[in-house]
């Protein structure tokens, strides 16, 4: 999954980022918002976690600006902890309030619930054929036994099962598999989808050449 | 009900005026019966004249006591506190005739018919009328008369007099010689009507009681309703709602005053709660985020994959943000000592221009390292206030002037006396504060450059803090700025 964190704090900023590469995501950060709606607009990202208090435009001017071209679900983190301010956010249109000072793990499992609301998918543990994903432990099984992945290829695999049967293009596909930060080949994205297909068997993941691929767990 | 003032006002001043109501009904009543007695003996008197004939014969002598030259016996009243000299008693003045001269005159006269039409003329005006002999024997009586009539106490004798027999009020005359002759009514028509006056006059005096309460209980809630107003306003502001206040320009009476003290003394609640709100809520705003890098680096650090040197720097940026908060708490601390009042100045005569300059010295390492030149322009300014409070606020406004200036620029500090003012201005080549920014550079947490927050450890206080010391001495603090040529700060102190 492909997250912007939008966050003014430097070190909060960079503290948040690291974090939530290590759980896997793939995240890109901008430092106010400006900047943040630039990179908000012109990428698709899954979620985007917003500041509300930063220089030059602020959370919730931003909000309301994506709200009226997107539909990307933004979950608020600000250290506005009033009552008041958690209505409007979440009125304005935001899909979750988070206070500060908040703990990693409970950023993450928001960021991991508000995605599979998205994907309308609410149990945590994904299931395809003989593959299941468990989304929290960040585990794959085929055929009841578990399965080692690389961070990269959890990642792609947790991709296809969100959307299974949907032809995804090459550039969908690379957009949510590295950050901004990642400087790769783009043939990289071929040697994962050759693993993945060695791992969950060769058919289950097909190209629809000059489209891009699709995830067929059940053929 | 008692411990209203309004009752125990009424309660008091109720009781004083039943108190005055109870002694005027007696004063009265006893000044009645005495006119009305009087009243009564004159007309009892003016009766005996009339029935003197009865008893002492012709009309000629029908006043009495007679006239001294035409008395025939010493009329004199028993002296008590002293006896006569006992050779007065050996002295006979006149020889007593020893048969009273008119006594058949006045049987003649009685038994006569100009006797008998007294009698009844006595009797049909409601009074009786006996005649005694002096040795106290009935002698005649008219019809009417009470039976039983004890004549008089002995030591009585030989005496004029009028008492009260029962309800029966009489007049006695003694003739010497001839006996005594009474004359007496029926009383208690007398106080049938004193009585039936002073029901009336107690029933008039419990309805003016009954109206003078009323009336006062009415007035007195009049005078006392700015109490009540106070209270309501006091509970509703103890209840939460700090907008209401007393309304001072109905209040003619000496709470008037009282009510704008209390509308002062609510205002500065107010504010002050105010205040203390808002700079809780600023100071949790501000620790948030600080709080937020120490978890999430704790986090980050305590994951399994993550490397020794990531630990170690997660662990130096933990205590580079905490120390960033023990100095915002610092500042917290210190700024809500100086708004709370200007009490804690040690304030002594100092010269305005030294401060500035000792000041100026702390910071010739920073600037000389900034490549920044400090010009001191400074007079002699001789004040009162407290210098180290002075110092921080110069210290403060000189490091902002040194870090927020362009490399090789110039800072120049100026103290200057302008009538009774004393001032000193900071300016400095720097980069300016933009025109939308100036207002609110006092404003706590206040950050013109967000992103340089925590890097340069600025809580975001300083100015707030030295504004509020400036005006804890009474003086003013004002900020003229130019983007990108300049800011200059000036200090106003009295």
């Amino acid at each position: 999954m492909k997250i912007l964190i939008v966050e003014d704090n430097q070190r909060l900023r960079r503290s948040m980022l690291e974090y939530t590469r290590a759980e896997g995501c793939v995240a890109d950060s901008a430092s106010d918002g400006e900047e943040g709606l630039y990179k908000a607009m012109n990428w698709d990202y899954d979620l985007i976690l917003l500041d509300v208090m930063m220089p030059k435009i602020d959370g919730w001017e931003m909000l309301r600006q994506i709200r009226e071209q997107k539909d990307t679900p933004v979950i608020l983190v600000t250290a506005r902890d009033q009552i008041d301010d958690r209505v409007r956010g979440l009125d304005d249109g935001a899909d979750d309030y988070l206070v500060k000072p908040f703990e990693m793990r409970e950023l993450m499992a928001r960021i991991r619930a508000n995605l599979r609301r998205v994907e309308n998918s609410p149990k945590p543990c994904l299931k395809a054929g003989d593959i299941v994903v468990n989304t929290v432990k960040r585990q794959a099984y085929f055929k009841d036994e578990s399965v080692e992945l690389t961070a990269r290829e959890y990642t792609l695999l947790e991709m296809f099962m969100y959307k299974q049967n949907e032809v995804l293009s090459r550039e969908y596909i690379y957009d949510h598999l590295f950050d901004e930060s990642d400087e790769t080949v783009s043939n990289m994205l071929e040697v994962y989808v050759y693993k993945l297909r060695s791992k969950f068997g060769k058919d289950s993941i097909q190209t629809r050449r000059g489209l891009g691929y699709v995830f067929m767990p059940d053929s | 009900m008692i411990r209203s003032i309004r009752s125990q006002a009424q309660l008091y001043y109720g009781s004083l005026v039943v108190a005055l109501m109870v002694l005027i009904l007696i004063g009265f009543n006893y000044y009645e019966r005495f006119v009305r007695l009087r009243t009564l003996d004159e007309q009892i008197s003016e009766q005996l004249a009339l029935a003197r004939p009865l008893m002492f014969g012709g009309p000629e002598d029908r006043r009495l006591p007679p006239k001294k030259e035409d008395r025939d016996f010493e009329f004199r009243r028993p002296d008590r506190g002293r006896p006569p000299p006992p050779e007065e008693f050996n002295i006979p003045r006149k020889p007593r005739p020893p048969k009273p001269r008119k006594e058949t005159e006045a049987s003649l006269f009685r038994e006569s018919e100009q006797g008998e039409d007294v009698i009844e003329k006595l009797v049909q005006n409601d009074y009786y009328v006996i005649g005694f002999q002096p040795n106290r024997e009935q002698l005649f009586r008219s019809e009417n008369a009470p039976d039983a009539r004890i004549p008089f106490a002995k030591k009585r004798d030989r005496e004029n007099f009028q008492r009260w027999s029962g309800d029966y009020r009489e007049a006695i005359q003694f003739g010497p010689g001839r006996g005594y002759l009474l004359v007496g009514t029926d009383a208690s028509r007398l106080h049938e009507g004193l009585n039936r006056l002073m029901l009336n006059l107690t029933l008039a005096c419990f309805a003016l009681t009954g109206v003078i309460l009323a009336l006062g209980w009415v007035l007195i809630g009049r005078a006392l309703r700015p109490i009540d107003q106070i209270t309501k306003v006091a509970q509703s502001i103890c209840e939460g709602d700090s907008s209401r206040r007393i309304d001072t320009k109905s209040i003619r009476n000496e709470l008037g005053p009282l009510g704008k003290i209390l509308n002062t003394t609510f205002d500065r609640l107010v504010r002050s709660v105010r205040q203390q709100i808002r700079i809780t809520a600023d100071a949790s705003h501000e620790l948030r985020t600080p709080v937020s890098v120490i978890l999430a680096d704790c986090d980050l650090a305590l994951r399994k994959e993550s490397s020794a040197e990531r630990k170690q720097e997660a662990l130096e940026l933990c205590r580079e943000t905490a120390l960033h908060m023990k100095r915002l708490i610092e500042s917290l601390t210190q700024m809500a000592r100086w708004d709370s009042s200007s009490e804690i100045l040690n304030k002594e005569r100092c010269d305005l221009s030294q401060i500035a300059e000792q000041t100026a010295k702390m910071f010739t390492s920073l600037a000389e390292e900034k490549d920044i030149e400090v010009v001191l322009e400074t007079m002699p300014c001789i004040i009162l206030c407290d210098p180290l409070a002075i110092k921080q606020t110069l210290a403060n406004l000189i490091s902002n002037a040194i870090h927020y200036n362009k490399p090789s620029g110039k800072v120049t500090i100026r103290t200057r006396r302008i009538g009774k003012s004393n001032m000193v201005e900071i300016e400095d080549t720097g980069v300016g504060i933009a025109s939308e920014d100036l207002p609110k550079i006092f404003e706590r947490f206040y950050r013109v450059d967000k992103a340089r927050e925590i890097e340069e450890g600025h809580s975001g206080l300083g100015l707030s803090i030295s504004k509020a010391i400036v005006e804890a001495h009474g003086g003013s603090i004002e900020a003229y700025s130019q983007k990108g040529i300049g800011t200059r700060f000036v200090v106003q102190l009295p």
